[in-house]
């Protein structure tokens, strides 16, 4: 779990972003020894380096968040490009696509779509995000470099509302075809459908005086 | 002169005993050979991502109990607390490490055994399944006098496990791993050995390991198709480092190499737990976590071996005493995706037995 | 198919001797099936059972402090508390447990400070009317299911456990 693999894909594309990390103030500024991640697992591929530097004490909602896990922030319109270097170039060898989700960020007004990408030659993993707005997102779809895509894309779509572009077959595949709104976000409040509503007071006429399912 | 020939669309489930669940299959025949397979999900959708963002840490290892991977429950709490524990910086006293793997270790014995039995039944043959839920009622009696529960446990905590294993357990722990190690080799007998067996599922179901890579495939399924990949060995937990175990691996990707690496991971898991067992250190069971904790803000990714495959949680905290998004990342959902690759051109016949072989348990798949 | 008629005959008549083989051992084994409303299992003591508020016997009433922490804990938010009363005079007038909600998680036994809350060894408290998996202070003081179903000869089938290291439950209410 070290940072060496988002540094090389910083190297080779310059539009994508570093993860802020721990002690690093200047994430854009791409320093020369990777430092150590602060992740509890044992990292043999980490070469030995001076300990991250500890954060001042703060309470928890005014630290800066702690990304444990290296990834890269990549601009929307480059997903699909730097995805096919990364899936098929040796350099990286991220053959091995673990899921795709996307976290709702309502403060800021935007979605970010998330890529986890693994590589079985280094054992090394990489986290890819892609910030969409909440209206009208959408994101090239990524089912034709890794296969696997399809299902977690589709996930994604019917959870999020995210539209992934060129998707083979992008449609629900949790809720029914006919659900309203996307369970996922932060903003969606759940209604009940109506034919559920009916058969709810159909069930309860049909069981009135018989006692059963009241509190007593 | 040649035979007008029809696509047939058969429907396969929701309800039906060989789906594991409420699964429903779109088969596309051409007259006994399949042409396509749709696997339509979603029946056991409970969204358990969203409820997990309105409960505490604490309540959610209640919730990933039920809501996930029910075979193995436990597996899924480890997932969970090792994401809370890596973002808040927990340690966990050796002794608990070394207990999380002893119970890890049974449930994923306890897990492979269901799916033996219930492949066996797929495939026809009873009597596995009696002898499977034999040796797992062993299993579930130590869960049960050391965790409470038999199927829901909510045994691991943040920073350690409930309770202390009771006197006599590690004795017993023992005798079930001598016992079972006695039993095996009647597996080998019924089914390895079994010509009909074999019939059914040697070179049935073949994923290619390139194509099992490609399509997220991952566990005992990518293991059987050649990919040498296993979390306790690529990125160890809990005490894996210090345990020396095989990780099986075959070449053939069919629905028997699928069985024989779950057979010889269930060999595999017993070393652990001997050599957890022998190790095992005395000392606190729980690092002091307070009940409503708060988890400073980040991401991280953790994952795990489940009995399914490569487990994991994307946890996302905002600084509250609840997560702000957990993604999980389940294996069988990937796993099922496979099947579409799986199944092409093979009779109806095999249907079951290539559904069987990748042991899908729906509640994973649909969360 | 490479081979003949009579080498898969031959083959498939070992397969079943073999298979026959090791049913037949088993049949021998003594039986571990258990008749299970006559016959029934020994539970152990730290099993996930209904919930029960035990009488303490100095006080000859229940050990809750009114803290409220189970009803906070519960994920499934199936305990409802309500006290009258301030400081010492505290009354507990309402302590309702939704047993169809309740998961058995055990996290409102493990949070309790005076162990008021515990554990007992029932587990058949289905009922035909959903109104009785209400369970209210009394019933929490009983201890037991409210419509006791499977009621027979128990006849204990394995050797008890070992003591074991966490205290046994004192104090629950079972005959």
């Amino acid at each position: 779990m070290s940072w060496e693999l988002a540094e090389k894909v910083r190297a080779r594309f310059p539009d994508v972003e570093l993860f802020p990390r721990p002690g690093q103030d200047e994430p854009h500024e791409a320093s020369p020894a990777p430092v150590p991640s602060a992740s509890a697992a044992p990292s043999p591929g980490a070469p030995p380096g001076e300990a991250p530097k500890p954060p001042p004490r703060r309470p928890a909602h005014e630290a800066p968040p702690a990304f444990l896990t290296p990834g890269v922030f990549v601009p929307g319109e480059l997903l699909l490009a730097i995805c096919q270097v990364l899936a098929i170039d040796r350099e990286f060898g991220l053959h091995y696509l673990s899921f795709v989700s996307a976290i709702d960020r309502p403060e800021a007004n935007q979605f970010e779509v998330l890529y986890h990408l693994y590589t079985f030659d280094r054992k090394d993993e990489l986290v890819l995000k892609a910030r969409v707005p909440r209206e009208a997102p959408a994101v090239a779809s990524v089912a034709s470099v890794w296969v696997g895509a399809d299902w977690h894309e589709r996930e994604t779509f019917d959870l999020f509302g995210i539209v992934f572009e060129g998707h083979p077959n992008l449609r629900r595949i949790m809720m029914t075809d006919d659900w309203i709104g996307h369970p996922l976000r932060k903003d969606y409040v759940f209604q009940e459908p109506a034919w559920l509503v009916e058969a709810a007071k159909q069930r309860q006429k049909d069981i009135e005086g018989l006692g059963l399912g009241e509190r007593a | 002169m040649a035979l007008r020939t029809e696509e047939l669309i058969l429907n396969m489930g929701p309800q039906h005993p060989s789906t594991h669940g409420v699964l429903r299959l779109i088969v596309t025949l051409d007259g006994e050979n399949i042409v396509d397979v749709q696997p339509d999900i979603g029946y056991l959708h409970s969204s358990v991502e969203k409820m997990m963002e309105a409960r505490t840490y604490l309540q959610n290892i209640a919730l990933v109990d039920r809501g996930m991977d029910y075979l193995s429950a436990m597996a899924n709490e480890e997932v969970w607390v090792l994401a809370t524990e890596r973002l808040a910086k927990i340690e966990v006293p050796e002794r608990a490490r070394y207990i999380r793997t002893i119970m890890l270790e049974l449930q994923r014995i306890s897990s492979h055994l269901i799916w033996v039995g219930t492949f066996g039944i797929d495939l026809g043959a009873f009597t596995a399944f009696l002898w499977a839920m034999r040796e797992r009622e062993r299993i579930m009696d130590l869960f049960e006098s050391s965790t409470g529960g038999r199927l829901h446990h909510v045994y691991f905590r943040i920073g350690g496990v409930n309770e202390d294993l009771p006197e006599g357990w590690t004795h017993r722990c023992l005798e079930f791993c001598d016992y079972f190690m006695d039993r095996l080799p009647e597996y080998d007998e019924l089914l390895t050995g079994n010509p009909i067996f074999l019939a059914r599922t040697q070179g049935v179901g073949v994923l290619a390991k390139e194509r099992a890579i490609a399509m997220g495939a991952s566990g005992p399924v990518a293991r059987a198709s050649g990919l040498d990949y296993d979390v306790r060995k690529a990125h160890p937990y809990e005490v894996y480092d210090r345990m020396e175990f095989g990780v099986p691996v075959r070449s053939e990707g069919d629905c028997f190499a699928r069985y024989l690496v779950r057979m010889e991971e269930m060999r595999q898991s017993i070393r652990i737990i001997r050599q957890c067992i022998e190790q095992l250190p005395a000392g606190e069971i729980r690092s002091k976590v307070q009940v409503a904790l708060k988890v400073p803000k980040g991401e991280v990714y953790a994952r795990t071996e489940s009995p399914r495959g490569d487990l994991g949680i994307y946890l996302v905290a905002d600084g509250s005493d609840k997560p702000y998004r957990v993604k999980i990342r389940a294996p069988a959902f990937s796993n099922l995706y496979a099947l579409t690759e799986m199944m092409r051109g093979w009779k109806v016949a095999d249907v079951i037995a290539i559904l069987g072989s990748i042991d899908i348990v729906l509640s994973d798949v649909d969360r | 198919m490479t081979q003949s008629l009579s080498q898969r005959v031959v083959q498939g008549a070992i397969g079943l001797v073999v298979g026959l083989k090791s049913t037949l051992r088993t049949m021998f084994e003594p039986k571990i099936t258990v008749i299970y409303p006559i016959q029934k299992l020994n539970i152990s003591n730290r099993w996930h059972g209904l919930l029960a508020l035990p009488i303490d016997p100095e006080t000859d009433n229940d050990k809750c402090i009114i803290c409220f922490q189970c009803e906070r804990v519960c994920p499934d938010r199936c305990i409802h508390i309500e006290a009258t009363g301030k400081g010492k005079e505290r009354l507990l007038t309402r302590f309702d447990i939704e047993m169809d909600k309740c998961c058995y998680c055990g996290l409102c036994v493990e949070v309790c400070p005076t162990e008021a809350i515990v554990f007992v060894p029932h587990y058949e408290a289905s009922t035909f009317n959903r109104a009785n998996l209400l369970y209210d202070l009394d019933d929490l003081h009983r201890g037991t299911p409210k419509e006791p179903i499977a009621t027979g000869v128990v006849k204990v089938k394995r050797p008890a456990p070992k003591r074991q290291t966490a205290a046994p439950r004192e104090g629950t209410v079972i005959p």
